[in-house]
């Protein structure tokens, strides 16, 4: 046998030995989160969260959000996170050295002082120019942050420095949070005896074509452009059939940036977010699992499968691909900083199935794919393949997405269907049609572009510029 | 190859058949909203009729008038399951004769025939479901049934079967706690801690069997129940409380004594300082700051050479809210000019204008 | 009297309005903060009932935000163990509270106090 032909037949089979593997996972995982969810629904229908977020009882929370040139809708998201029904919280937002008028507009609409505050800086972070708390007995949970520019990590541990509670909730400062938010996220870190739940993670849903008041969702609507559509569906894949099923296996190690909950306690014996990567959520996780499994701590990061946290997905390539670009290099970097767990017995199901499955299947992937592709184009022009082979090849793993895809979207009806019509169910559908064709091969590009970035060792965040919420007045 | 030709053929008819299914289901769950609304304004009504419904005292089980249909849209499992959850809320929210006959209405429907077929059932979310109605509903008569339930393994039966008991004969059923072996999470205390809080009057008996009991979420428990319903008499063991195993128990027991203390309390606690883990320290701190009353403040400066800065505060706020004169003692002392007392005290002070 | 209701349980919205019709008041009805907060406006009536929780605005934001320019009785309405909220809601104005499970006769009551006090 010829060395070509034993290296294309190494490469086919190899491709196709990962792929089958790879399908496999994702059927494994769609089952185990599906029942995962039934058994959360049901547990759920007998909690009144309503009357249990009064109870001094509940445990204290304090909402961390760091805010860049949010000036734009500062104050109404501040207004959402202040209105959330909850007794011990605090609302703690870090202005990260704004350059536009995000301060001055908090300090007028919500009549603020400068306060004697004592910092506890537990965490090194930079510099903070002052606190500021509110006259008004109404806005006393609010605290607002100044401090000099130093991106989102670091505004994070400004704001674990200056939180008095338990626990920490981590959002984006545009995220509208449902009102039982809170206590939905709080209820694990409440529950476990044997295991300590050292963070809790919840679903994020794409606000876009959203109908937003006040810093209040009114009316869930399917987006109305293809990329935030395309993103909605992404998300209902991730996290319908992908997350409780990590959290069932105890083996989560991504909770979304947007949005998650900490025990802050833990995350300051962690140091904190490492400002040094551009991955800090995810690298937090890891770094505090790694910690309780050093130290020999039972513990548990445990997931919510309902809609709490609404937020705005990009709708253009150019900051698509920025954010993809990011996520890439985030990953790459948090596997690196924690190699040490990879096929590592003394790590448990982190180090045995969590991180190997993270590496192969969400780093290499990409990569596989890309490469693979020009490999079998090449293959083919040379005759070495069949080009029927080839199409064939991409019409199955073509034909295994969609059908992913809808099985997703039969998910989320039969859950928590927040969209109702039949308009919508051919949007959505027609949305996983072109998936394959359109988005999918722009987020493998931009992957690979993260690793050669990575390479490069560029280190930036690159600018979100905010469109705003679509503010569709509500019928009168 | 033709394994890969025929799965992804495979692959797309099943597809098709999940997009048919789901576009009919979405019909459906259409028809059914539709019906849900006619179901709700049904369904008010009767509760409205029921809860308003006044016959002479006769002393025997008024019937409330129930068309036909009801009677027939009861056997639809989806119907069901919409009135039982609109009973019970509606039985939550109003008392006394109102809420007798709401649970009247209750027993007249057969309803409670069905949720004791639902107790006998094997799936602990149906088992759960049933105790939660009988209890809310106020059946006395099926306590020692739903009274087994309370130490079952399945911990959503049990933490239901805990609630109903409570709901049924008040705080006396909290004998549970005697010798429930599992652990009480602090979720399952929340929720007993609001069942009781709409209880009237709870007389609490047998607490001080269950601080000192073998189960520490039990001691956890009763330790809150003393704080919320001030048992003073219970100072004793409260204080013995502060030599357990658990540090979470000390814990609690510290916290508890915000609320119950005597004079020298402040000063039992600063005894048991140096044993203590670095949480409860503080804790102890906290604790002295909201009771007050310190003999002798300059005891806890010595506390301030701690190295930690978030010790280092706790132990200022206890000095200053610690005894009247704790804020001057402190500006007086050399350590006060230092960093970081320099930036804690403007805080403490603005805290004592509160 | 006429009286605005604020309550989003529709069970509940509508024992309250019986029982208050049944005593010879006018009632209108709100399903949601932001509901209640416009009909106080547009029909300005003589007292309010709001339950302290409710979707979009809580009934804190209801009594802060009445409270700022006129002078409407409001009684809330909220759960057992919110004693937080309601001594919040006294310290924005609130004049009176019913916690729940109520009687929707004591509700009655409570009421004719202030039927007579707008008399006067």
């Amino acid at each position: 046998m010829s060395w070509q032909s034993f290296l294309i037949d190494f490469f086919t089979y190899g491709l196709l030995t990962y792929s089958v593997l790879l399908l496999s996972c994702y059927f494994f995982f769609a089952t185990l989160s599906i029942g995962e969810i039934r058994n959360y629904m049901r547990k759920n229908s007998f909690t009144d969260y309503g009357l249990l977020a009064g109870s001094t009882q509940a445990p204290s929370v304090s909402i961390l959000a760091p805010a860049y040139n949010e000036g734009a809708n500062i104050t109404e998201n501040v207004r959402s996170l202040l209105s959330i029904n909850y007794t011990n919280l605090e609302v703690i937002i870090i202005n990260d050295g704004s350059k536009d008028d995000s301060l001055s507009k908090l300090i007028e609409v919500y009549d603020l002082y400068k306060a004697d505050f004592f910092i506890n800086s537990q965490i090194e972070t930079k510099e903070v120019n002052g606190v500021y708390k509110s006259r008004k007995e109404v806005y006393k949970k609010l605290i607002v942050v100044d401090k000099q520019n130093g991106g989102k990590a670091d505004a994070l541990n400004v704001g674990i420095n200056v939180s008095s509670n338990s626990y920490i909730v981590c959002i984006d400062v545009d995220c509208i949070l449902e009102q039982d938010a809170i206590l939905k996220l709080a209820k694990p870190f409440l529950e476990n005896t044997k295991k300590r739940v050292i963070a809790t993670g919840g679903v994020v849903r794409i606000a876009n074509s959203c109908i937003v008041e006040s810093g209040r969702l009114l009316k869930v609507q399917l987006p109305e452009q293809f990329l935030p559509r395309v993103q909605t569906l992404e998300y209902i894949r991730a996290f319908l059939l992908g997350r409780m099923a990590w959290s069932r296996l105890n083996g989560l190690l991504l909770i979304s940036g947007a949005f998650g909950a900490f025990d802050k306690e833990i995350v300051i014996k962690c140091g904190g977010y490492n400002h040094k990567t551009v991955g800090e959520d995810m690298e937090l996780v890891v770094r505090m699992r790694r910690y309780m499994q050093e130290k020999g701590i039972a513990h548990k990061v445990s997931f919510i499968p309902d809609p709490l946290c609404w937020t705005e997905a990009p709708s253009t390539f150019k900051i698509l691909g920025r954010q993809r670009n990011r996520w890439t290099r985030g990953t790459i970097e948090t596997l690196k900083l924690h190699k040490v767990m990879f096929l590592n017995p003394k790590y448990g199901v982190l180090g045995m199935i969590s991180y190997p499955y993270w590496f192969f299947f969400e780093f290499l992937a990409p990569l596989v794919e890309f490469f693979g592709i020009i490999a079998f184009i090449v293959f083919a022009c040379l005759g070495v393949i069949q080009w029927s082979f080839f199409f064939s090849l991409l019409l199955f793993i073509f034909s295994f997405g969609f059908l992913y895809s809808v099985f997703a979207i039969l998910m989320e009806v039969l859950t928590y269907n927040q969209y109702k019509t039949n308009k919508n169910l051919m949007a959505l559908i027609l949305t996983a049609f072109l998936e394959p064709l359109i988005f999918h091969p722009f987020v493998v590009w931009s992957a690979v572009k993260g690793n050669i970035d990575l390479l490069r060792k560029k280190n930036s965040w690159g600018e979100m510029t905010r469109q705003g919420f679509t503010k569709e007045k509500a019928q009168q | 190859m033709i394994y890969l030709r025929l799965l992804l053929l495979f692959f797309f008819a099943l597809a098709i058949c999940l997009i048919i299914f789901l576009s009919f289901y979405l019909f459906i769950r259409k028809i059914w909203r539709k019906e849900y609304g006619n179901w709700d304004r049904m369904i008010d009504m009767l509760l409205r009729e029921a809860i308003f419904f006044h016959e002479a005292d006769t002393g025997q089980l008024a019937i409330i008038p129930v068309t036909q249909r009801f009677q027939a849209n009861l056997k639809n499992r989806r119907f069901y399951n919409r009135f039982v959850k609109k009973i019970i809320a509606a039985k939550r929210n109003v008392s006394g004769q109102y809420g007798d006959n709401l649970r009247n209405l209750y027993i007249q429907l057969g309803l409670d025939k069905k949720a004791l077929r639902l107790l006998g059932s094997h799936k602990w979310h149906l088992k759960a479901y049933a105790i939660q109605q009988l209890g809310t509903m106020g059946l006395k008569e099926h306590l020692p049934r739903i009274y087994r339930y309370t130490n079952r393994k399945n911990a959503l039966v049990r933490v239901e079967a805990q609630i109903a008991v409570l709901n049924l004969i008040g705080a006396e059923g909290l004998r549970f706690l005697d010798i429930t072996s599992y652990q009480i999470t602090d979720w399952q205390q929340i929720k007993l801690l609001k069942e009781l809080s709409i209880i009237p009057q709870a007389e609490l008996t047998g607490m001080d069997k269950w601080l000192s009991s073998g189960n520490s979420s039990v001691i956890v428990f009763a330790l809150k129940l003393a704080r919320n319903y001030r048992r003073y008499e219970l100072y004793a063991n409260i204080v013995s409380c502060l030599d357990h195993s658990e540090p979470n128990v000390r814990k609690e027991a510290i916290l508890t004594l915000t609320d119950i203390y005597v004079e020298n309390t402040s000063e039992v606690l600063l005894a048991r300082f140096d044993g203590e883990t670095y949480e409860n320290q503080i804790a102890i701190m906290d604790a002295i700051a909201v009771i007050g009353d310190v003999q002798n403040v300059s005891t806890l400066f010595s506390y301030l050479d701690a190295g930690k800065a978030q010790m280092k505060f706790a132990v200022a706020r206890a000095i200053v809210n610690g005894s009247a004169n704790g804020l001057e003692c402190l500006m007086n002392d050399p350590k006060s000019k230092t960093y970081p007392l320099t930036d804690m005290i403007p805080q403490l002070k603005n805290e004592i204008k509160w | 009297m006429r009286v605005l209701v604020a309550e989003d349980d529709e069970l509940m919205l509508r024992t309250i309005e019986f029982r208050l019709k049944k005593d010879g008041h006018e009632v209108i009805l709100a399903r949601d903060g932001r509901d209640a907060l416009q009909k106080v406006d547009e029909y300005e009536p003589d007292l309010i009932i709001s339950d302290v929780m409710m979707p979009y605005l809580s009934g804190l934001e209801i009594v802060a935000a009445v409270k700022e320019n006129r002078k409407t009785p409001i009684v809330i309405l909220s759960g057992m163990g919110h004693e937080d909220m309601v001594l919040e809601a006294f310290r924005l104005g609130a004049d009176d509270y019913l916690t729940k499970p109520f009687s929707p006769s004591e509700l009655s009551v409570r009421i004719k106090r202030f039927a007579v006090i707008n008399q006067r």
